[in-house]
């Protein structure tokens, strides 16, 4: 494809700015299932996006046929629907502006045979591990790759790469008519010298620790939310942080800058260049460096997160978090490696501390049970009781209801146990005062 | 999209290999999503997504290629790729074509983009002038039009080749209320298999109007209570319940592997004696209606339960196979992105015989779901869970104040035996349903129905 010529045909057309994203993704997964490999996915897919600034108004575009012989085409439609905008929100390409990128350790790809005994050793492993174990649902392997190109006519000329590597596997454990399941997923740098005996003792663990599980009664309880629950639940609650939700009116953090919003305890931090995560964003979807910010000091909401359109609708810079949620789908603002800072004391040392109470470990629901405009939920949950200050009996088929903005103004302490890994969002468990739960 | 000839030469190529069946699925689909903010058109963005997947059985193993470079090299390139992970031949034999042709059962009468753009806009603005009318309390309108329409071409070394065009429109509307420094939100999101036709009779001041009525009602909303309650479920978007509680569970995509809680129930009393259900993709221009499946079967009507006995699950060929049973032309999937597996089209109860009001009558305390929201379900263990978007208290038999949304828990297996009345007032409602093989568009539905007993999530445990 020849950029200048897009440019120049787009100019002619009227286009103030024109710009060109193209994502290249090819993937390679292998679904493993009762001792064959069950299928086989490949796929290599380039994607291109186009946006264009008329009168300061953005449209896009996205095809998966971007021919030359298309241009004429596609710029004719994206003039006609710059003329449908009629919104006051003034848009802008990025400048080119300096990027730094980091070192990025790439993951090794592997010859499908060592993959097939890599998951066929999975396999036997989980099942070996207890004789309650039945099943393995799901197995599946998976290697992605993406190459990113962001080029403008205002100069702008970015790419960069990425892949990783990823183990799922789910487990099904039976006690009498009781079945329980439990599913784990890991990033793989190296299936040689991968853990996989720890990745198979947390999902095993994970399933036989559900096995006589209860339901909890009703009651609002001091709970304890580990650490994967509770970045579900931040990750489902993260528009309030953005800046399209906030211009618009329907965030729960609206007009709160600068005021405590959650507990001292909570520092919540945004780095897409966060060296320490596994995987780094150097530049957003639209080309503008990404940087750390600190969203929340103690309680106290600092950043609201931009791309530029939003950034500029509130008088303000874009904070590099333009993302897309896919090539096709239009730039909006997500974060990328967003954490709460983690406190000094291990799960183990809050259950002892908070005595008796609940520990959740997994929320389900989260694309339905929550409301973004008040910050109110109700989610499906499971977990454990704790008693004596100690993990004890498994408690399932209960649900957590509350407001986030509440539950985070109600902490009695952050746990240490921040773990990085597939999730750009990660937080730690957290011992919260109270949350409405409901069971028997 | 491929001419039949170099459909004949990349399947036999496909077969000089140790697979059994090979098929090549294409799609050239064109989507318009306008996004509009109170009056004014904030995004237009225009999507035409175009390419090919090809898949390959062997028994019960099956291996899969995407692309969307369709030239000759790159779709040999993933061919041979295909070949070398099943098994290469230099000998098999050669596929030869036979166009299937019928008559389409989903006509569109308004392709929307033979419709001016002002038009279109225009639709939108209605849908928020429908919401502020309702009350001065309405601050605030989000509002979406989509329209799709996806041409997908399937041939297979059978010999089948047959082709379906999809179109589907659907308007969304978000109303947010204001009072006191409370804000509430609305949702309402109609749309079908038709063209812009469809808004004829769906008329767009009453969309923006039903998510305004939410919206308002949610403002006066108090805490929900908790615990184990009877609860009578609207019609139209409640059937979520049957399909987060059963649907899931009798693909066979859980189903053909042992990981669902209905595997090796047929002919079993699974539900309720006043239960029905069907899923019936045959429906005219319904929102998960098609022509043909995505391996290009023509669509059916399941009879799944009748009278509290399961009697079909949903299957796929390849499902279908390892359950040693026929499709049920139940195939689907996002994209040619996605391999295609069992899905639902448009699933509901059946109608019931008892009168609205005969649902609640004797209920001390329990809850109206007069709205659901979404759900999901686990269906090795059955467990699901779902929302609600605009709930009622019930009190001595009435139903008296607002409570805000709560989530609705339990087990498939119990609750589909709790359902204790069904009433005669069947309504569908689209949604779209995320599994395996991506997100579609798909009916839940249902006449209102009482259950006797669901775990409620609310926050009030007084």
């Amino acid at each position: 494809m020849d950029k200048n010529r897009w440019f120049e045909a787009a100019a002619k057309e009227g286009f103030e700015s024109f710009e060109i994203y193209r994502l290249l993704s090819e993937e390679r997964k292998f679904t493993w299932f009762e001792g064959t490999l069950d299928s086989y996915v490949t796929s290599h897919v380039l994607g291109t996006s186009f946006r264009g600034v008329i009168d300061e108004k953005l449209v896009n575009a996205s095809s998966e046929d971007t021919g030359d012989e298309q241009m004429d085409d596609i710029l004719s439609s994206m003039k006609a629907q710059a003329a449908m905008i009629t919104s006051d929100v003034r848009a802008s390409l990025a400048k080119p502006q300096e990027i730094t990128f980091a070192e990025k350790k790439k993951p090794a790809s592997f010859h499908p045979d060592e993959i097939r005994a890599f998951l066929k050793k999975t396999e036997e492993k989980i099942l070996a591990y207890d004789e309650r174990i039945f099943q393995v649902g799901d197995l599946e392997y998976e290697e992605g790759r993406e190459r990113r190109t962001i080029v403008n006519s205002l100069g702008l000329d970015v790419c960069d790469t990425s892949g990783v590597n990823v183990i799922v596997a789910s487990a099904a454990a039976k006690q009498g008519e009781e079945i329980r399941t439990h599913y784990e997923f890991e990033a793989v740098e190296d299936i040689h010298t991968f853990d996989l005996d720890e990745f198979v003792r947390t999902l095993c663990e994970g399933v036989l620790s559900r096995l006589g599980a209860d339901t909890p009664a009703s009651g609002n309880v001091p709970v304890i939310i580990d650490r994967k629950a509770l970045t579900s639940l931040v990750r489902a609650f993260s528009p309030m942080f953005c800046g399209e939700s906030v211009r618009k009116g329907i965030s729960p953090l609206c007009g709160k800058m600068d005021t405590k919003v959650f507990s001292e305890l909570i520092t919540v931090i945004d780095d897409p260049s966060c060296l320490e995560a596994l995987q780094q964003w150097p530049f957003d979807d639209e080309g503008c460096p990404t940087k750390r910010k600190l969203v929340v000091d103690h309680g106290v909401l600092k950043t609201i997160l931009h791309n530029t359109a939003s950034a500029r609708a509130m008088n303000t810079e874009s904070t590099g978090n333009g993302f897309r949620g896919s090539y096709s789908s239009p730039v909006d603002v997500s974060p990328r490696n967003f954490w709460i800072e983690p406190g000094e004391k291990t799960q183990e040392e809050l259950m002892a501390e908070m005595g008796s109470g609940i520990l959740i470990t997994e929320f389900a629901g989260l694309h339905a049970g929550l409301d973004h405009v008040s910050g109110d939920f109700s989610l499906q949950c499971s977990g454990f009781a704790v008693k004596d200050g100690k993990k004890a009996e498994g408690l399932t088929l209960f649900t957590a209801a509350g407001n986030i903005l509440t539950l985070l103004s109600g902490v009695k302490a952050v746990g240490s146990d921040l773990k990085r890994g597939l999730s750009s969002t990660v937080t730690p468990s957290v011992w919260f005062e109270s949350l409405a739960i409901s069971g028997k | 999209m491929l001419e039949k000839k170099e459909l004949e030469k990349y399947l036999s190529l496909c077969m000089k290999s140790e697979a059994d069946f090979a098929e090549i699925y294409e799609e050239d689909q064109i989507s318009e999503d306008i996004a509009m903010l109170n009056e004014q058109v904030e995004k237009v963005s225009r999507t035409i997504t175009r390419g090919a997947g090809i898949r390959l059985y062997k028994g019960l193993s099956s291996v899969y290629a995407y692309s969307n470079e369709t030239d000759e090299e790159s779709l040999t390139a993933l061919i041979n790729d295909l070949r070398g992970a099943i098994g290469e031949k230099q000998e098999g034999r050669d596929v030869v074509l036979t166009r299937v042709n019928y008559e389409n059962r989903h006509p569109v009468k308004v392709q929307f983009d033979d419709v001016s753009q002002d038009e279109r806009v225009k639709l939108l603005v209605r849908v928020c002038q429908g919401a502020k009318s309702v009350d001065e309390r309405i601050v605030k309108v989000q509002s979406g039009l989509l329209n799709v329409r996806q041409e997908v071409q399937i041939s297979n070394s059978d010999g089948r080749l047959i082709s379906d065009t999809r179109v589907r429109t659907r308007i969304r509307a978000n109303a947010y209320a204001r009072e006191e420094g409370r804000m509430q939100s609305g949702f309402y999101g109609p749309g079908a298999g038709m063209g812009l036709e469809f808004y004829e009779t769906e008329i767009p001041e009453e969309i923006g109007k039903a998510a305004a009525e939410t919206a308002l009602v949610n403002l006066r909303a108090v805490d929900c209570p908790s615990g184990k309650m009877p609860v009578v479920i609207d019609n139209g978007f409640g059937g979520v319940i049957f399909h987060e509680a059963c649907g899931h569970a009798l693909e066979a995509t859980s189903v053909s592997r042992n990981q669902s809680v209905f595997a090796g129930k047929l002919g079993k009393k699974i539900a309720s004696s006043c239960v029905s259900a069907v899923d019936d993709g045959t429906i005219p221009n319904a929102w998960g209606s098609q022509n043909i499946d995505d391996e290009g079967n023509f669509q059916q009507r399941r009879q799944l339960i009748k009278d509290g006995v399961l009697t079909s699950y949903m299957i796929d060929t390849l499902g279908g196979r390892r359950m040693g049973m026929a499709s049920t032309s139940s195939s689907r999937r996002e994209s040619y992105q996605y391999e295609p597996t069992s899905r639902m089209t448009n699933t509901f109860i059946t109608e019931g015989t008892s009168t609205f009001e005969e649902l609640f009558e004797g209920i001390e305390k329990g809850l109206y779901a007069k709205k659901m929201g979404g759900g999901s379900v686990n269906p090795q263990t059955g467990e699901f869970n779902f929302s609600v978007q605009e709930g009622w208290l019930i009190e001595n038999g009435k139903i008296t104040v607002p409570v805000k949304g709560a989530a609705l828990i339990g087990s498939g297996e119990e609750i589909l035996m709790n359902i204790e009345k069904v009433c005669s007032n069947l309504k569908r409602a689209e949604g779209m349903c995320g599994s395996v093989s991506g997100s579609i568009p798909t009916d839940v539905g249902q006449p209102a129905i009482l259950v006797s007993s669901i775990t409620v999530g609310g926050t009030s445990n007084g």
